[in-house]
């Protein structure tokens, strides 16, 4: 059975059949591959056969004489792969390895490279790692030239591990087919000179990968669902073998995975713009980034749901989490341009991931709250890693710290504060018991903190951070706390124009944390660099704190004057400009700033009042204070708080004692 | 006996000795008082001369705790931790010694004397120490069963779907639940029947209770559950008075004797537990002809 999807699929159809140049022609990125996959799912043997026919066009300069594959399934082959070292071996126990293999690899109506494939190790030198392969051409492509390869190959997929593999009847297909690495010419991010960017599969990174087309047809067991990147074309049935094909469409994208499970329900709703953005969200965001309500339209998109049938209570959830990913993001840094989203519900792995029009948000047990904020995450990964294209491997910050800082601030706007995720026999209880909430900003804070004064710069490899937890801050956490602090000096309309220019500008390209930088002075028309050296290459920490306060009376003098002698010290070796505001007895303000360049000031005041506080960073703009609690000084102790904190604190260790 | 004759007798032997209630409630405030003196000197120290006290006084800040954890790490929360440890075990070992005193007064249903609650206390606290250390392996093994329960029954139904996990959670809590209520109820008539009949054979009353319980589950039971009828409301008052406003310190120190005649309630509710099943225990201990031990208590009280 061959289901017609219409007019719109039968031009891409025809389109697909008039090969790269045509596809460019219709493409909003610049594509520089094309990948044509057939591949078939034996359900018993865990393998996915697959003939590729790939095409890559020389976008460069230079003359090419060797091409690099990703072949990142040999990661699970055993426990010598860089990934498998570096994630601690293969799990005890039940351990099921996966590998890739190359069977064939010619030149389309040319030359057989099977034999000249060679593993190689660029990050690491590990000669058992073979998730990277090159291969020498017997003719070089030469700038603007293209060339094509047939590869037939065999995937064994791992029990589910990490991101790939099966679990039961489920299959997560993902890294799974042999992928072209990234050919930069100088000039390109950090390249000095024309070469291949094609690392390692790491156990933290490994994302990195040109724009294209992928039209991809996956055959499997007829009662399986398959949801994948892209658009479905079709499905036909084989109801002599019991098989199914689906075959999937994309442009402008730079990957392509897929699932399949004979478990999943597939629900599908459209977004639809006008039903979801209400004027005055529209007007909103139209005061605060400038622009025309034209400028700010967004598409329907048709949003996929793969569900585990337990979990149908929480469509409505997960539908309304995408639709406020799809709106937000839309309204705020430009809209979802693709046609489709789907979203899995997986029924393994923890976490989520992100791949191009698809992400996973793992659901089982977690806090419901953390399902949405998941949601919100992955989905912002479209945009910071499936369309503005950085290199995870080399600056991991760019998607999932911008990711963690957007979805932050969503979550905030559509949900608000977050209950503590605290639970007695099962029961959520912090609500019940009145406990107090915590912002985005406040628990990204507190990841921020354990590590602020550690070793490792924003942007390094992903592999060569000190370790695991500096890597996680690193990346998600001090990113999204850095943005904020951005935000906060630069104020909300510029980081949002700044943010919006981002992805405008850099959509379907692979930008740099330096590209970012020349984008953050030009939009807000300063000089930025001090703060990209010391927080985003540098390792400088800052802590700014309220010394003393003295006040004293100017003697016999009527009216009344007060000497006030206010100090102020730097700890740590960055610098940030401070606000400073003083309270007075009569309830007088008096604000004030420092540069915060010196080791400490002395700010001198005469005053008609005593002074009651004094406040550095009162609104706390600079999140990367590495200490709020030395902020202020006042100068009489307030009992209410400590008497309210002691009668409840010995109430609960009285109830909590025998 | 009915429950609701063990409850009135309960309520006549605990209005006898309501001494005992203070003693108890000093027992749980000295120790409760020592943490919360040593949190406030370092809530004082870190925040005394801060802004963010104020601003916390209306709703507190975890962000607070984080920033402690962040500047002093394991320096200030290592010995924070054994600190409350060492308190808890203190607190406890405080209610073991004076439980001796409490049952002993229940059992000789006499009023409240000091002599004779504290030679309670000295003569029953190593047997009654012996049952709690039992108790508390059982409650252990309880606590442990809890974390592979639900992977065994998942891989016993072999259906690892949400609805099985749910299914296999709800239910290891509620058999943690109910073992835990069962070995609360084996706890409290071993402890009255060591104290009842003088023994020091802590397994063997252990077992003996088992078998009262076995042998009358509708009024051991029934009785354990509405002693915990009565004291969950003052429970629950204490775990959300906090939610009481408390918007100026007059709203503070008024709260203040509320919550400590509450806490003095939960003394006397955790107390009612023993006096009104020790009445039950006498009373079935005299239906099945088990030698009650009164005239063995009577010398020491004499």
């Amino acid at each position: 059975m061959r289901k017609s999807r219409g007019i719109r699929a039968i031009l891409r159809a025809a389109l697909l059949g008039c090969g790269l140049s045509l596809a460019a022609g219709a493409a909003m990125s610049h594509p520089v591959v094309d990948y044509r996959i057939r591949a078939e799912l034996d359900t018993a043997s865990k393998i996915v056969s697959g003939q590729e026919t790939l095409t890559w066009r020389n976008d460069s300069p230079d003359t090419v004489t060797e091409l690099r594959f990703h072949l990142y399934l040999n990661a699970f082959r055993n426990g010598k792969s860089t990934f498998m070292r570096e994630w601690g071996g293969p799990p005890p126990g039940d351990f099921v390895p996966g590998a890739i293999e190359i069977q064939r690899m010619q030149v389309a109506g040319g030359a057989d490279l099977t034999r000249a494939l060679r593993f190689i190790q660029p990050d690491d030198g590990n000669v058992d790692d073979r998730t990277v392969a090159a291969v020498t051409l017997p003719d070089p492509v030469r700038p603007g030239q293209s060339i094509t390869l047939d590869i037939a190959f065999l995937s064994k997929l791992p029990k589910y591990l990490l991101r790939t593999g099966f679990s039961g009847d489920y299959f997560m297909v993902a890294q799974w087919f042999p992928k072209l690495g990234v050919y930069e010419k100088a000039g390109d991010r950090y390249a000095a000179t024309g070469a291949w960017n094609c690392h390692q599969f790491h156990a933290a990174t490994e994302f990195y990968a040109d724009y294209g087309v992928y039209d991809v047809s996956v055959t499997v067991p007829s009662n399986y669902v398959v949801g994948a990147t892209g658009v479905e074309q079709s499905e036909t049935a084989d109801s002599a073998k019991r098989r199914k094909t689906y075959r999937f469409y994309q442009e402008d994208v730079h990957d392509f995975c897929w699932t399949a499970s004979p478990r999943f329900m597939r629900v599908e709703r459209l977004f639809e713009p006008a039903r979801v953005v209400s004027g005055a969200e529209l007007q909103a965001v139209r005061q605060l980034l400038g622009l025309s309500a034209g400028e700010l339209g967004l598409k329907p998109v048709r949003m996929v749901l793969l569900m585990q049938p337990e979990h149908r209570g929480r469509i409505d959830r997960h539908f309304r989490a995408l639709e406020n990913g799809l709106k937000w993001y839309g309204l705020w840094y430009g809209a979802y341009p693709y046609e489709t989203i789907t979203l899995l519900d997986p029924p393994v792995g923890g976490g989520g991931m992100e791949y191009p029009t698809f992400i996973t948000a793992y659901a089982r047990g977690v806090n419901e709250q953390q399902v949405e904020s998941r949601i919100l995450h992955e989905f912002a990964h479209q945009y910071w890693y499936g369309m503005v294209g950085t290199n995870e491997f080399e600056e991991a910050w760019l998607d999932e710290g911008f990711a963690t800082y957007s979805a932050g601030k969503l979550y905030g706007l559509a949900y608000g504060e977050r209950d503590l995720g605290l639970n007695v026999l099962s029961l959520p209880v912090a609500g019940f018991l009145g406990l107090p909430k915590v912002s985005w900003d406040a628990t990204m804070r507190a990841d921020y903190l354990e590590f602020f004064r550690k070793r490792d710069p924003l942007v390094r490899n992903g592999w060569e951070y000190y370790d695991d937890e500096s890597y996680h801050v690193s990346v998600y956490a001090r990113p999204a706390v850095l943005l904020r602090t951005m935000e906060n000096h630069l104020g909300a309309p510029v980081m949002a124009r700044i943010m919006r220019a981002w992805f405008q500008r850099y959509r379907f390209h692979h930008p740099s944390t330096l590209d970012f930088e020349k984008l953050v002075n030009e939009v807000s028309g300063r000089d930025m660099g001090w703060f990209f050296d010391e927080f985003v290459f540098g390792t400088n920490w800052l802590n700014y704190r309220v010394d003393g306060v003295e006040c004293q009376r100017e003697g016999g003098r009527r009216p009344e004057r007060y000497h006030i002698t206010v100090k102020l010290t730097r700890e740590g070796e960055a610098v940030f400009p401070v606000e400073m505001k003083m309270t007075l007895d009569n309830g007088e303000i008096v604000r004030g700033g420092w540069n915060g360049r010196d080791r400490w000031v002395k700010l001198e005041y005469t005053e008609t009042s005593p002074v009651k506080s004094v406040e550095i960073d009162p609104e706390r703009k600079i999140l990367l204070d590495g200490d709020f609690t030395d902020n202020s000084y006042v100068t009489r102790v307030p009992v209410m708080p400590f008497a309210k904190w002691a009668s409840n604190l010995l109430c609960w260790l009285q109830l909590a004692l025998p | 006996m009915t429950i609701a004759h063990a409850l009135r007798e309960g309520f006549r032997k605990l209005f006898r000795a309501w001494p005992a209630c203070l003693v108890f409630y000093a027992a749980t405030t000295i120790p409760a008082l020592v943490m919360t003196v040593a949190a406030m000197a370092v809530a004082l120290g870190s925040l005394a001369h801060s802004t963010w006290a104020s601003q916390m006084a209306r709703s507190f800040d975890f962000g607070w705790l984080w920033e402690m954890q962040a500047r002093y790490g394991v320096l200030l929360s290592t010995p924070a931790l054994i600190v409350m440890a060492g308190l808890f075990c203190i607190s406890g070992i405080a209610y073991v010694f004076l439980l001796g005193g409490a049952l002993t007064l229940f059992h000789a249903r006499e009023p409240f004397s000091s002599v004779v609650f504290f030679a309670g206390c000295g003569r029953h606290f190593w047997r009654l120490a012996r049952l709690t250390l039992c108790a508390g392996a059982l409650v252990a093994a309880v606590a442990a069963s809890r974390i592979p329960l639900p992977f065994i029954g998942i891989g016993k139904s072999g259906e690892p779907s949400e609805g099985a996990w749910l299914f296999w959670r709800a239910f290891r809590d509620a058999a943690a639940l109910g073992m835990g209520g069962l070995v609360s109820l084996v706890f409290d008539y071993s402890a009255i029947r060591l104290v009842a009949e003088d023994s020091r054979h802590v397994v063997r009353a252990m077992l003996a209770s088992c078998n009262l319980v076995w042998r009358c589950p509708g009024r051991t039971t029934g009785l354990h559950l509405a002693l915990w009828a009565m004291a969950l409301p003052v429970i629950a008052f204490l775990a959300l008075s906090h939610r009481a406003p408390q918007t100026s310190l007059l709203m503070v120190l008024a709260l203040f004797p509320i919550r400590q005649a509450a806490v003095v309630c939960k003394a006397g509710a955790r107390l009612l537990f023993y006096a009104g099943q020790g009445a039950m225990y006498e009373s079935l201990a005299r239906e099945k002809e088990i030698p009650p031990g009164r005239a063995r208590l009577g010398v020491l009280i004499r």
